[in-house]
């Protein structure tokens, strides 16, 4: 994350926290009359004041669990209760003992005792930290008899270093505490408010937003994945079929022998574009998945493997098509690696299910005993097939090439490429995938 | 004739470079990015340049804001665009830089070493040369209301050819008419589309364009 957008996100923190301590007095207000009204609630007087009372709770109540859900995104799945009206003095019994104003009351107490010390820290910490930083370096300016205290008396240099670094600690502090206490703060404020199920309810429909979410990413990402391979794979390689016979024909005009090694290039490059078609189809859906599953399919393309190859798939449950072919590829892209650049005397394949915090992943770990030193380079895939006798001075795409492509296929689908390849080796290749779609 | 060249596939720029001398064009340069054509790029060092879209790092529309910069540092300095498909708002912001000596092509084009290499030369004079894709797809975008769909089939087929750039003449040879005949066509067309007769090649590209974005 970068400063900036931590620091965007901080003033969200800050601002949800002194809107939260702008609240406090209400609170405090409808605590302490509550407090005093008690002990005359069988009087006449408790007709009078407790819904009116219990009105205003409502109202704040009902104010912060907004707040608190626009600041987390959260869905409140039900309605809120609202008072309005009169009551009669049954329905007052009734209205008093009910979970809801049991709820309202402990939320109440939560506010009354954390809003504005979250709201003073939100704002202390920040403030004062800059501005011990900034004010420290004019101690001179004050007059011996009077001199600045900030939490130290500042009399020397030495004691406005130690105010500017306590103005640090202030700083670094309200930085780390500010999306803390304001997590916390709108987490505290929903869950008190909201009844245990529909708690539970809440969590669990933000969660598959958010699954839904990231699974939406990974398609997209696929999309563009498959578009950019195709257009600068496969169609480039066209574009340049049809410019080598294009030169061809030019060529025979004048001498017909002259035209001879553009056919020949045309047909290399022709050549390259099926081969580049026929990996992009492949790389979209592996038919061999559909038939055997991806057990199966890792079991073909370990067979295939050069290098002796063990696979091991005790713990694979079946995954989403796409979650499947994602690993497929990643599998046939680290084999095709290894194979080419770690000279290695086997390798060792593992798939399975593993179940991470909030959902399972599916995860590929390929080891071998090779080389190691391998890195992943910031290039693109279609780089590693641009060689050709032409081509003078290009990189013909090294292991970083393949690897590539193996993150960005992780990252498309939400998970991680985690490599330790050291000099010497052995390499470790591990990819998660989330299953959660 | 200098030309420089962005193309980050090898193999298209080789062929490009190739392609280009043996047509008797000069190449001053290729780069396999837009930023470092730009780097190298220097008032007077060449006389027009040939650029792919999509190029490293965003794989997005690197060579086309190359080419608006390159036109913003020399005024209509001459771009030939070239890209794998064709997007009608990369063809108006080329033109929203100035009419003269801007060509958008798709890449395929290369494929017809004559038709490409004259269309190189018209925007090295300073013409303007839209691919017939660009024309398709604005056409097919207008409604059925248009004066555009009032034009007879041999109309829109000259429009199509006024908006390449070509011109009376090489239209003529094009469909096998007589030029006079041409000439006609053309003048039912602007009479058609309300637009001025005009004799200037590219104005008539012009003219065409502003009138089908609007």
């Amino acid at each position: 994350m970068t400063i900036r957008a931590g620091l965007e996100s901080r003033l969200r923190d800050a601002r949800f926290l002194l809107r939260e301590a702008g609240h406090w007095p209400a609170s405090l207000g409808v605590l302490v009359a509550g407090i005093v009204l008690l002990p005359f609630l069988p009087l006449g007087v408790g007709l009078y004041a407790v819904p009116r009372l219990l009105g205003t709770l409502n109202r704040l109540a009902a104010g912060a669990q907004g707040r608190a859900a626009a600041f987390t995104s959260a869905v409140i799945p039900f309605d809120r209760r609202r008072l309005s009206g009169r009551h009669s003095f049954g329905e007052l019994a009734a209205l008093v003992s009910a979970p809801e104003t049991k709820r309202d009351a402990a939320w109440l107490g939560f506010h009354s005792a954390f809003a504005l010390l979250a709201g003073v820290l939100a704002l202390a910490l920040p403030v004062g930290g800059v501005l011990y930083i900034l004010v420290a370096p004019f101690w001179p300016l004050f007059p011996a008899d009077a001199p600045l205290e900030l939490t130290l008396t500042v009399r020397s240099w030495t004691d406005a270093v130690l105010t500017m670094l306590l103005g640090l600690v202030y700083v670094a502090a309200g930085w780390l505490l500010l999306p803390w206490m304001a997590r916390r703060v709108g987490s505290a404020t929903l869950a008190i408010l909201s009844p245990r199920r529909y708690a539970d309810l809440a969590r669990r429909i933000s969660e598959l937003s958010a699954a839904r979410a990231s699974a939406l990413a990974a398609h997209a990402a696929e999309l563009r994945r498959i578009e950019r391979e195709l257009h600068d794979g496969a169609q480039n390689r066209l574009v340049g079929v049809v410019m080598m016979l294009g030169l061809a024909q030019r060529a025979a005009e004048t001498d017909p022998a002259a035209a001879v090694p553009f056919l020949g290039r045309a047909q290399d490059a022709a050549s390259e574009a099926l081969a580049g078609l026929r990996a992009a189809v492949h790389d979209i859906y592996p038919p061999v998945l559909d038939e055997l599953g991806l057990g199966g399919a890792a079991s073909a393309l370990t067979s295939r493997s050069s290098i002796p190859c063990s696979l091991n798939v005790t713990g694979l449950q079946r995954a989403p098509a796409a979650v499947e072919s994602a690993a497929y590829f990643v599998l046939a892209e680290a084999l095709t690696n290894a194979a080419k650049h770690s000279n290695a005397s086997r390798i060792d394949v593992v798939l399975r299910t593993e179940a991470a915090a909030r959902e399972e992943i599916l995860v590929v770990q390929v080891d071998d005993d090779g080389d190691g030193g391998a890195r992943v380079a910031d290039a693109r895939v279609g780089d590693a097939r641009a060689g050709d006798d032409l081509a003078a001075g290009s990189d013909r795409g090294g292991s970083g090439t393949g690897l590539a492509g193996i993150a960005r296929r992780a990252a498309a689908f939400g998970g991680k490429l985690i490599l330790t390849s050291p000099p010497g080796g052995p390499t470790h290749l591990r990819v998660e995938l989330p299953c959660a779609f | 004739m200098r030309l420089l060249i962005a193309e980050d596939d090898a193999l298209l720029r080789a062929g490009m470079q190739l392609l280009l001398q043996s047509e008797g064009f000069e190449v001053a340069g290729a780069w396999d990015n837009a930023d470092d054509l730009l780097a190298a790029f220097e008032p007077g060092s060449a006389d027009g340049a040939v650029l792919d879209v999509r190029m490293p790092p965003t794989f997005t529309n690197e060579g086309l804001k190359a080419a608006l910069e390159l036109r913003a540092q020399v005024p209509d300095f001459p771009v030939l665009v070239l890209s794998a498909y064709v997007e009608d708002r990369y063809a108006g912001r080329l033109l929203g830089s100035g009419a003269q000596g801007v060509g958008y092509l798709l890449k395929e084009r290369v494929g017809n070493v004559g038709e490409f290499v004259d269309g190189l030369r018209r925007v090295l004079d300073g013409g303007t040369v839209m691919d017939p894709e660009v024309i398709a797809q604005l056409f097919s975008r207008r409604s059925t209301e248009d004066p555009i769909r009032s034009l007879t089939p041999r109309e829109f087929e000259v429009l199509g050819l006024v908006a390449e750039g070509l011109g009376n003449t090489a239209i003529a040879q094009a469909i096998t008419v007589s030029e006079t005949a041409v000439s006609k066509h053309i003048g039912n067309i602007f009479a058609k589309l309300g637009l001025a007769p005009s004799d200037s090649g590219h104005r008539r590209v012009l003219a065409t364009l502003a009138y089908l974005r609007s």
